[in-house]
């Protein structure tokens, strides 16, 4: 467990580093929009992150650093005693994460697209990089969720550990009277 | 029909206030314990639990601010529930087993009391108490005038209540308030979360629906609208841009699990097994809801550039607008019942961890005991309310800084203590207090620093604040732990902790 928290730890220091260097980047030109011209209660957006090669990749390990972290966290809750279990239940999170940075980067990529040829592909009504946003990166953490509810007996709480629980609440009953 | 939409409107809610103050009278036969009054006998239900859990996250924001912020940036802020089935994996990965295990373990009946217990010492429980009373004055003050402010809205369209103003509608809505966590506590709480929870994901669902059939092609159009005018404002980003919404995704995806008026409920549950059922009714009634939140906001700026809607006064009265003008009376009549339910049920939620907070986790930790402790608890709920209404109506800045300062310093400060320290053995109580402490004074001096000299505390590419913090506190956190002595647990809480 300590090898994880510690791999976190650098990797934390290394998204922190990473934070101090946005800050430290040229901000592109009302990068976080602008009072729209016509309308003074919407916003119109101005240059985005896209526009210079340095912060377009600063945005992008920014959000990898991102879906890096919660890996971690929810790697640290899949820890088990138990070797098999263990290692049955992080294969899984190992393979739900790896979905998750692969719709990031198909979202990101399709979003430089659309950015640089102003294509206009949709997707149920919508343009494809949002597509990817909504029926992507929000829906594809219930492959780690279906695991969750279906081995729930098998690898988070078994029939030992419900056994084991009474055991440790018995005694500790016992022990303060 | 349309003659009676706003007697039809104020039906509803009154409807739904009533089966509010039914839920506590039923609730008060079941509440004779301080047991009974925080946690529920820890005997809830697959229903109740989720419900309760996913009505307490979305809030009234979900149907007010939500909408607004979508209607203004775009689909900027929808990032904040992108994120939400990853956020709720995580939650219950690492919290919903070990939080019922705990609490159970340590006759708990509050988030303080689990933590003094994973820490062994009370100054770690004394400073999460502190922070969740903070956060609990600015969130339940920002709920109790956000429910005056539509009470009044709704109010001044009657014929016989034009003139009335905001301080009675703040003493309308605290009377019901008060008068069914007083009496019922948690257990009214959470059952009214029961209906309040099923009246948003009716109410959002149908909302989406009239969305969709307010435009000739559905969603289509409404997109085609707003990318003619600013593309970006319906790509991935929104206008905010990539940072700014991956800061919102990160706070909210992470920092959900550091919610200690949602993650309080996984203590509260019968069965531990039932966590297994509780994660996909939490998630699927998330998702229902926040339908309302994008569908109203997209909708709302399409209508206004397609000239079809006069611009709003403010952006926050994008969903009061869309109900007014483009859904039937019912309907409307169902939204607004639901909007009191989303805001209610996130009040109700900190009243109680709030009180828990004041008359159970603070004198614990300074080692004083309070006798006739239900009594004290129904009577510091009262007290509690009447305070944050006077903040509410009379502190002006002070409660938007508050209000705001609330999920990131949650997340800031007890993501660390509890996600990570009740999963990780190494973990020790000064890493923990100090996590806290830095959590606090990042959220706050930044914030009132925001306030008072924009400029100088202005963050590039407007960096959620919450982001900043929780990246502190997590890394204060780990390295303090790793650099110190590996603490010695009590021997249950170890074995609790291998389980």
């Amino acid at each position: 467990m300590d090898t994880i928290v510690k791999i976190f730890f650098v990797f934390l220091l290394a998204f922190g580093l990473l934070i101090v260097a946005l800050w430290m980047s040229d901000v592109p030109q009302n990068a976080t929009g602008i009072t729209d011209a016509d309308y003074k209660t919407l916003v119109h957006s101005g240059q985005t992150v896209a526009t210079t090669s340095a912060t377009k990749w600063l945005a992008y390990f920014f959000g990898m650093g991102i879906i890096g972290i919660f890996g971690f966290v929810i790697f640290i809750g899949g820890r088990k005693k138990e070797a098999t279990i263990r290692k049955k239940m992080y294969r899984v999170l190992a393979i739900g994460m790896l979905f998750y940075f692969l719709v990031f980067n198909a979202m990101t990529n399709s979003w430089w697209n659309y950015v640089e040829t102003n294509s206009m592909d949709y997707f149920m009504g919508i343009p494809k990089p949002t597509a990817w946003m909504f029926f992507g990166l929000m829906t594809i953490p219930l492959f780690m969720s279906f695991f969750y509810i279906t081995k729930f007996k098998q690898w988070v709480y078994t029939d030992e550990d419900e056994a084991r629980f009474k055991e440790i609440l018995e005694n500790r009953q016992q022990r303060n009277g | 029909m349309e003659a009676y939409r706003n007697p039809i409107i104020l039906s509803f809610v009154a409807l739904y206030m009533l089966l509010c103050i039914g839920v506590g009278i039923w609730a008060l036969r079941r509440t004779k314990s301080t047991h009974d009054f925080f946690m529920a006998g820890r005997d809830l239900g697959v229903m109740v639990t989720a419900f309760a859990v996913f009505s307490s996250t979305l809030s009234g924001f979900g149907f007010v601010g939500g909408p607004g912020l979508v209607y203004t940036l775009g689909t900027s802020s929808v990032w904040m529930f992108v994120c939400i089935i990853m956020g709720y994996n995580i939650s219950f990965f690492l919290l919903a087993k070990r939080m019922r295990l705990f609490a159970e373990l340590g006759n708990s009946i509050s988030l303080p009391d689990v933590v003094g217990l994973r820490y062994g010492t009370k100054s770690t429980s004394f400073l999460v108490s502190l922070a969740i009373l903070l956060g609990v004055l600015g969130y339940l003050a920002t709920q109790i005038k956000a429910m005056a402010v539509v009470l009044q809205d709704i109010l001044v369209e009657t014929d016989f209540l034009v003139n009335i103003n905001l301080e009675m509608c703040v003493i309308i809505s605290c009377s019901i308030l008060v008068f069914y966590s007083v009496t019922g506590g948690i257990v009214a709480s959470v059952y009214s979360d029961l209906i309040q929870g099923g009246v948003m994901i009716i109410a959002a669902t149908l909302v989406f629906i009239t969305v969709v059939y307010t435009f000739d092609n559905g969603f289509s159009e409404i997109s085609q609208t707003i990318q003619e005018h600013d593309p970006e404002a319906i790509g991935p980003w929104g206008t905010l841009g990539m940072v700014g919404c991956l800061s919102w995704f990160f706070v909210f995806g992470l920092g959900g699990s550091g919610q200690p008026h949602v993650i309080t409920k996984m203590m509260m549950y019968k069965k531990v097994s039932d966590a297994r059922f509780i994660l996909p009714v939490s998630i699927g009634g998330y998702i229902f809801s926040a339908l309302l939140w994008l569908g109203i906001g997209l909708a709302m700026r399409a209508l206004v550039l397609q000239g079809v809607q006069p611009e709003l006064e403010s952006a926050d009265a994008a969903a009061s607008q869309f109900l007014q003008h483009y859904a039937h009376p019912v309907l409307a009549g169902v939204v607004f019942a639901g909007l009191f339910a989303a805001i209610m049920s996130t009040a109700d939620a900190f009243l109680n961890i709030g009180t828990a907070a004041v008359m159970h986790d603070i004198p614990k930790a300074i080692g004083k005991t309070i006798k006739n402790e239900l009594f004290w608890a129904r009577t510091t709920t009262a007290l509690i309310t009447i305070l944050s209404a006077l903040f509410a109506l009379y502190t002006g800045d002070l409660i938007a800084i508050l209000g705001a300062f609330g999920w990131g310093t949650f997340a800031a400060a007890i993501v660390p203590v509890v996600v990570i320290g009740f999963n990780w053995k190494r973990a020790t109580p000064m890493a923990a207090n100090i996590a806290v402490i830095s959590s606090l004074l990042v959220n706050f001096i930044i914030k009132i620093g925001q306030k008072y000299n924009p400029e100088a505390f202005a963050i590039p590419y407007k960096i959620d604040v919450g982001a900043l913090a929780l990246t502190v506190s997590l890394i204060l956190f780990i390295g303090i732990s790793l650099a110190s002595k590996p603490p010695k647990l009590d021997p249950d809480v170890e074995a609790v902790m291998d389980l």
